[in-house]
């Protein structure tokens, strides 16, 4: 190969290496341009109705809440998506951080005293954020008319303050007074609390006189809401309830993060859909919005000149049914299940050699699991080939994760590939979607990829780097919260459990992977807030269930965990059926947790250590506590 | 390049604390007596028997209070009251066992005494080991904490501002033996920032800053940060402090969000290079609530002249 061919492969790696690497890092205005794909609830996110967008870490909602922003929503509108003077709405973001706003609830102020310091807090902040919008409008969209911050100044016991700049300076400085205010309990001379949401209501009234928010809206957007107090929110659910237009209020927060529906006058709830409408990211079309940003990844690096498919579905290959059985080994159970057969009838035999394999392994799945004689059942199957057909339907899949049972050191054990599977991995958060598709491009440039043919992910790597990302967010899990330990715990048992399920579906209904909860009030009342968290925090998913089992069940919940883990715990990420844990057995890994999974698999024999896959093979260690 | 140490040699490092050890005219503050070794100290005892009136016994850690007890009065004060803490000192020099304390406790007390006192002494004694976890889900091989309280910050160091939007931000956490404890915080940060780990070298006991990179090896990798550790002496605040004004020097202007999620002397360090550049600092801290009986045994006693800086003790 000449010099010019080599140099154009390597740069080809290079640009497939970093096509889906930037889901972990902040977009620069310019990519924000090109690389923000709009997603499919934008049209009701800019309504003028608050809004609460729903979504756990990854699902991209600080990113819309940030493209509302006035100067990421002009970046897009100068990469061509609209002209700016048509954008309907100016917004300003502020994301609600934790060690800050905890710093009100740590202190000794009166609860008055609190909610004052506070909303003057939030007062600046917001006000910081429209001064910079001032001096952006100022600078980049003219009007020829002067925004004079005076009364906004006022609003804040500050005279003599027009300009945004000095009003920014000032507001910052307010924030240093307030500081020593907050942190000495109320002991140093009180800053002027600025009352409620006047100056906001204010800013808005301004740039309205100056011409700026003629037919448009203003979005103050809040992400992180769940990081509030509940006085804290009480506080600006006031803001949200008594907000008009221009100005609305846009909130991200994680599931159940609203904390309160209360404002503060007793009896005034926030309500939907009469004050707010919710936005759940996870029931808005995902599938479309998670197809559209990779396929623009794909086309943007075809348009630089690296060879991939620009179709997804040929990116992301599928792998069929019996294309994964023969890579499982279904031609060596099919073998042993015809040595069971040699004293059978020729007739028996004949007819079961003409089976192709990614059939005839089927009867030896079968046989373990109904125990009846192989012959039997191959008779069986001989004279009821459409019972066996519906047979094979029901538990085929299933018996794809039984196949590799036994084989020590098996590098693969279950294929998940596919753009559907992956899909269903990431079950609406972008940030699993790309980073699937990323490791997936690692792996598959660590296995073959000569940089010239069209760039496919093969099921291997699609595989290696679904169980990679699984891992990942498993370490992750115990960080994610103060009860990350106990969710990781959790994790690792449940996980297990359906492992075993999985491995060993002999005797089971297939493909359970779903959970409800029974047991002692105590018990219950003890896991119920980590479940909770898990739910929020993505280690679990809840839905309502489907059919009652028994009256003892507290709950209308169903919970599994995130489809992100199946592939490291390997079993189905198809939502199947479910089980019943008891609450005291959950409650139990805290401490001893091999014995708590022993009572949740109920029956069967754990894996011997040395079949554990290497990924759980790690935590022998807690299987064995 | 040789190491700018904050108050170089300012550590007397003895087997067992005594009362030659310590000044005569001074104030002793310490934690109530509990089940681990090292918070049994017979100095304190005796203390209490010869020299009552110079002791303050906190019997109850709060969240931002503390009741403490002397032969005068056993009272209450806030940890957000600055003349109230002060008003607990009546000797020119004051010596703290943070050993039993809370930082919120042992902070507040150093924000107190820093600009009132002429001689301040930390007292931190190591454990003589860490209970072993019996049934470890992570690469944490110990079993340290019940629970956590939640990020919130120390009392009376808020910082309502953070950095502004055009300053770089580095994440500063210090490493110990609960990887959750630095993922936790890191996780709150979204996009993350750099990350600039400082591990604890030489630690306590040989193998401790082995068991340190091992135990937060994910959190390492995943964050990228394996290139940016940096390493402080774990039993020393003044390493502690030099670190993070090398990180400083080294990135100018940038604004240092620091976890004191390792040793305890790291932490002493940290909180007092926050006290001294409050603008471009923020400390972010998880209060997590220990175990009962999560040491055994009592290592080297250090005690830490904070004040004066000329001092040689």
């Amino acid at each position: 190969m000449d010099t010019t061919g080599a140099t154009r492969m390597s740069s080809n790696k290079e640009v497939v290496q970093q096509l889906f690497g930037d889901y972990r890092a902040e977009w620069s205005q310019p990519d924000f341009a090109s690389l923000f794909t709009p997603p499919p609830y934008s049209e009701k996110l800019v309504h003028q109705r608050p809004s609460f967008l729903v979504g756990g870490r990854g699902t991209g909602k600080t990113t819309a809440l940030r493209s509302l922003r006035f100067d990421a929503a002009y970046a897009r509108s100068q990469a061509g998506e609209t002209g700016s003077y048509r954008l309907p709405y100016y917004g300003i973001y502020v994301r609600i951080n934790k060690n800050r706003v905890r710093a009100f609830s740590v202190t000794e102020l009166s609860p008055n005293d609190r909610q004052r310091a506070f909303a003057h807090y939030f007062n600046i902040l917001t006000c910081i954020e429209l001064c910079q919008l001032c001096s952006w409008l100022e600078r980049d969209r003219p009007s020829g008319n002067r925004i004079a911050l005076d009364t906004v100044a006022a609003a804040f016991g500050l005279h003599d303050i027009e300009d945004p700049r000095r009003l920014q300076t000032a507001l910052t400085a307010g924030l240093t007074d307030l500081e020593l205010y907050v942190n000495n309990g109320g002991r140093t001379t009180p800053p002027i609390f600025s009352s409620s949401d006047a100056p906001l209501k204010t800013f808005a009234s301004v740039l309205t006189a100056a011409g700026y928010l003629e037919g448009k809206l203003l979005f103050c957007c809040i992400d992180e809401y769940e990081n509030l107090a509940v006085e804290q929110q009480s506080m600006l659910n006031a803001y949200i309830k008594h907000s008009e237009p221009p100005l609305s209020y846009k909130i991200g927060m994680r599931r159940e993060g609203l904390k309160t529906h209360h404002t503060l006058d007793d009896g005034d709830q926030l309500s939907t859909p009469d004050d707010y409408a919710i936005i759940d990211i996870a029931e808005e079309r995902f599938e479309t919005f998670a197809s559209s940003v990779a396929g623009q990844r794909l086309a943007s690096a075809k348009k630089r000149g690296a060879p991939v498919h620009e179709s997804l579905t040929d990116f992301l290959p599928e792998m069929s049914f019996d294309e994964e059985a023969r890579e499982l080994g279904c031609a060596r159970v099919a073998s042993h299940a015809s040595k069971g057969l040699e004293d059978a009838p020729a007739e028996l035999r004949d007819w079961f050699a003409s089976l192709p394999v990614t059939k005839s392994y089927f009867l030896q799945y079968w046989h373990e699991s109904s125990k009846q004689p192989l012959v039997e059942l191959a008779k069986s199957w001989l004279d009821n080939p459409a019972e066996w057909e519906t047979r094979l339907g029901n538990y085929g899949y299933s018996s794809l994760f039984w196949l590799s049972k036994g084989r020590k050191g098996a590098r693969i054990r279950k294929y998940y590939a596919g753009l559907g599977t992956y899909l269903a991995l990431a079950s609406g958060n972008i940030r699993f979607f790309l980073e699937l598709i990323d490791e997936a491009i690692q792996a598959q440039l660590e296995l073959s990829w000569d940089g010239e043919s069209p760039l496919a992910l093969t099921p291997r790597a699609q595989t290696e780097s679904a169980r990679l990302v699984g891992k990942r967010r498993l370490a992750q899990l115990e960080g994610l919260s103060e009860h990350g330990v106990e969710i990781k715990r959790l994790v690792l048992a449940i996980g297990k459990t359906f492992f075993e399920f999985a491995r060993d579906p002999i005797g089971r209904s297939p493909e359970q992977n779903s959970f409800v909860l029974s047991g002692d009030p105590t018990s219950c009342a003890t896991i119920q807030p980590v479940l909770d968290d898990g739910v929020a925090n993505l280690a679990f998913e809840v839905t309502a269930k489907t059919k009652p089992t028994s009256e003892l069940e507290m709950k209308d919940d169903e919970y599994r965990l995130h489809p992100i883990f199946c592939a490291f715990f390997e079993y189905s990420h198809r939502r199947k059926r479910r089980v019943t844990f008891q609450a005291s057995s959950l409650v139990k890994l805290s401490s001893r947790p091999s014995a708590a999974l022993a009572e949740m698999m109920n029956s069967g024999v754990p894996t011997p250590t040395d079949e554990l896959p290497a990924q759980l093979a790690m935590f022998t260690d807690f299987y064995q506590g | 390049m040789s190491r700018y140490i904050a108050h170089d040699g300012h550590t007397r490092t003895v087997a067992v604390l005594q009362a030659d050890h310590l000044e005569d005219d001074a104030a002793y503050v310490f934690g109530a007596f509990s089940e681990e070794h090292r918070l049994q100290q017979n100095i304190w005892r005796t203390l209490l028997n010869e020299r009552p009136g110079q002791c303050v016994q906190i019997i109850d850690q709060q969240q931002s209070a503390i009741r403490y007890r002397t032969t005068a009065t056993e009272s209450s004060v806030s940890l957000l009251d600055y003349q109230g803490l002060q008003k607990i000192f009546t000797q020119a020099a004051l010596y703290v066992d943070i050993t039993g304390l809370n930082h919120s406790v042992w902070a507040a007390l150093l924000r107190a005494s820093l600009s009132a006192l002429k001689g301040i002494y930390f007292v931190y004694s190591e454990p003589g080991a860490y209970k072993e976890h019996e049934s470890p889900s992570s690469s944490s091989l110990f079993d340290l904490t019940a629970t956590f309280g939640g990020v919130s910050p120390l009392p009376g160091m808020a910082n309502l501002a953070g950095p502004d939007k055009d300053v770089r931000s580095i994440l500063v956490p210090f490493l110990g033996f609960e990887s959750a404890r630095p993922k936790h915080v890191a996780l709150d940060f979204d996009p993350q920032p750099q990350i600039m780990p400082i591990v604890g070298l030489p630690g306590f006991k040989a193998d401790y800053p082995q068991i340190t990179i091992s135990t937060n090896n994910e959190f390492l990798a995943d964050m990228r940060a394996y290139e940016h550790i940096r390493y402080a002496r774990a039993s020393c605040p003044f390493e502690a402090y030099s670190a993070l004004f090398e990180i400083h020097r080294d990135n100018p202007g940038c604004f240092l969000h620091i976890a004191p999620t390792g040793t305890k002397p790291h932490a002493l360090g940290a909180v007092w290079y926050a006290f001294d550049h409050p603008r471009d600092t923020e400390i972010i801290y998880d209060h997590p609530v220990r175990k009962g009986r999560r040491t055994t045994g009592l290592g080297p006693t250090h005690i830490y002249c904070v004040k004066p800086s000329h001092a040689d003790i």
